[in-house]
């Protein structure tokens, strides 16, 4: 808040503090209120703002009140997700679309995003509300909450020429709290006709136009899962005599480390998740059978020290919904209620789909009907079904033009 | 909720309780407050704890019309047993008036630095302004200065989204 630093009477003079032009933001107000004012209005409001005066526009678009927006939106507790939902049931590139998911609701807005670069592109989620998306050439990184797209500058893997084979690659953007800077890890994995796995990981600081080799790092398959936490971006992945592996990539020194899963986890297959802030596993084979969700979750990443938490949901919770969700995305909102999400993977054509909440405390599910506009666009005659994504949603107005 | 005078950190001895504070406006104006009211300013308990002798505090800054509803306010907050959505409904209608009044408020809940009006006002005019065009921010802003038709050009491009 305003000028706590100042303990003194002030003068009235002192009321009227300049923008960064030597122009007053406002004469009414000093421009720390004006500040406070602003940081609590929704992004769209604030662009439009941005018209006001040039001290307005100067304002909203520093780096600091980005930042103060920024700190606001991660301490409110998420009430929506915001949720891609593609249709891959066409040939050629599939028609993806975003929307804001109330989690109490079930109410389903459009988010009219510009068109990717790519529509076969991988989404990531990275971290601050930005998610990465990638289709193997270009890299893209995005903020849902200013609808802008920007392309990253391209860049190979530098593997050896004679070295031919089958390529995928994997990018997810991370935040470096050392350096407060954005920064994106690409992998690609190329595999060879002989037999052999070639890997190579490059970093990019966002804002800047080349990209790093990052050596000796544990990853050698395709990315399973990735997760972005403050300072570091955590990559599961197989290691061929270890089984389930997590790669951590420390963003200041830009070093790798390897965690090793507790062995009840080594062989099958498990999600990266953040719970109550800390990295866990999530395993979900038995939860349409035996409706338990189990979470390993680290709680000293220095000591490895692994806590098994097993949860089990009220049978009831599959009962009358007519359908039952062939498979489910669990997600855990970063700053949710602490409750967990169960949101329906694929959403078939004429029939309901519902978003259950699990309370860990309670041990209770509610649920809610996924219901709003336009899904019926996807619904063309061919389409039968259509593939749910979530991600988390975090307002931030950081312009990717001002990383 | 106040806070026994007892507990807030000080090293001089503890005020005794009901002990009444006396403001003076810059208009000349007295006001009577109780010392846990005015605990609610961060200004006025610095000056509390730095000089326990004198209980009258010149407010040069606050007009007394102003500073009459600011002691309202503290009081009113330093009340006991005073459930939350009362004393919601009670800042609502407090802040239910016209912005230069409101303007008012904040620049004295600044100047006093009391974090609860600050914040109450704020989120009122936050409220206040989220459907105005960018003419009537002008207006309730009084700001003169202008974006040129280029600049105005420039921000709409960026984000045209927004402004649809």
């Amino acid at each position: 808040m305003a000028d706590k630093s100042e303990k003194k009477l002030r003068s009235k003079e002192d009321d009227e503090v300049s923008g960064r032009d030597g122009e007053a933001v406002s004469p009414e107000l000093p421009v720390g209120i004006i500040t406070d004012i602003l940081v609590r209005l929704p992004v769209k409001t604030l662009l439009r703002f941005k018209c006001v005066s040039r001290p307005w526009r100067s304002l909203i678009s520093d780096p600091s009140f980005a930042s103060s927006f920024l700190a606001r939106s991660l301490a409110r507790q998420a009430v929506t997700s915001l949720v891609s939902i593609s249709d891959l049931s066409q040939p050629g590139p599939s028609l993806c679309q975003f929307f804001r998911l109330d989690h109490q609701t079930g109410l389903c807005a459009p988010v009219p995003l510009p068109d990717m670069p790519s529509n076969t592109a991988e989404i990531s989620e990275g971290i601050h509300g930005f998610i990465c998306l990638d289709d193997g050439g270009l890299t893209c990184v995005c903020n849902p909450s200013t609808r802008e797209v920007a392309a990253l500058p391209l860049t190979n893997p530098d593997f050896p020429d004679d070295l031919q084979g089958e390529m995928s690659s994997f990018a997810t953007l991370g935040y470096d709290s050392a350096s407060k800077q954005y920064k994106v890890l690409k992998t690609w994995i190329l595999y060879s006709p002989y037999g052999g796995v070639a890997a190579a990981h490059k970093v990019l600081t966002l804002g800047t136009n080349s990209w790093r080799t990052v050596d000796d790092c544990p990853i050698k398959f395709p990315w399973d899962d990735c997760i972005s936490e403050e300072g570091a971006i955590h990559i599961l992945t197989r290691d061929s005599m270890r089984g389930n592996i997590v790669g951590t990539l420390d963003l200041a020194s830009e070093k790798f480390r390897m965690l090793l899963l507790p062995e009840g986890v080594r062989a099958v297959k498990v999600e990266l998740k953040l719970f109550r802030g800390h990295l866990a596993l999530l395993e979900s084979r038995r939860l349409r059978d035996n409706n338990t969700i189990t979470l390993y979750v680290l709680d000293d990443y220095r000591s490895r020290a692994w806590k098994e938490l097993r949860m089990v949901l009220p049978r009831s919770w599959k009962e009358d919904i007519g359908f039952p969700p062939r498979s489910l995305r669990i997600s855990i909102p970063r700053n949710g209620s602490g409750d967990i999400l169960l949101i329906p993977t694929i959403i078939y054509k004429q029939s309901v789909a519902y978003l259950f909440s699990y309370n860990v405390e309670s041990k209770r599910v509610k649920k809610v009907q996924i219901h709003g506009p336009p899904f019926h666009i996807f619904y063309q005659y061919r389409t039968l079904s259509l593939e749910c994504r979530p991600f988390d949603l975090v307002d931030n107005i950081l312009s990717l033009n001002h990383v | 909720m106040s806070s026994p005078p007892s507990a807030s950190a000080s090293s001089s001895p503890p005020p005794c309780p009901k002990k009444m504070i006396t403001l003076r406006s810059s208009d000349g104006a007295t006001f009577e407050i109780e010392e846990t009211a005015a605990l609610q300013s961060k200004t006025l308990e610095n000056m509390i704890h730095e000089n326990c002798a004198s209980t009258l505090i010149p407010v040069p800054n606050i007009t007394g019309e102003v500073l009459a509803r600011v002691v309202e306010f503290c009081s009113k907050h330093a009340e006991a047993g005073v459930d939350d959505e009362s004393l919601g409904a009670w800042d609502e209608e407090f802040v239910a008036v016209d912005h230069t009044t409101l303007f008012d408020y904040i620049r004295a809940a600044n100047f006093l630095e009391i974090p609860t009006l600050l914040d109450l006002g704020c989120q009122t005019v936050a409220d206040m302004i989220k459907g105005k065009t960018p003419d009537e921010i002008k207006k309730t802003f009084k700001i003169t200065t202008a974006c040129t038709p280029e600049e105005e050009e420039e921000v709409r491009g960026e984000n045209q989204w927004a402004f649809e």
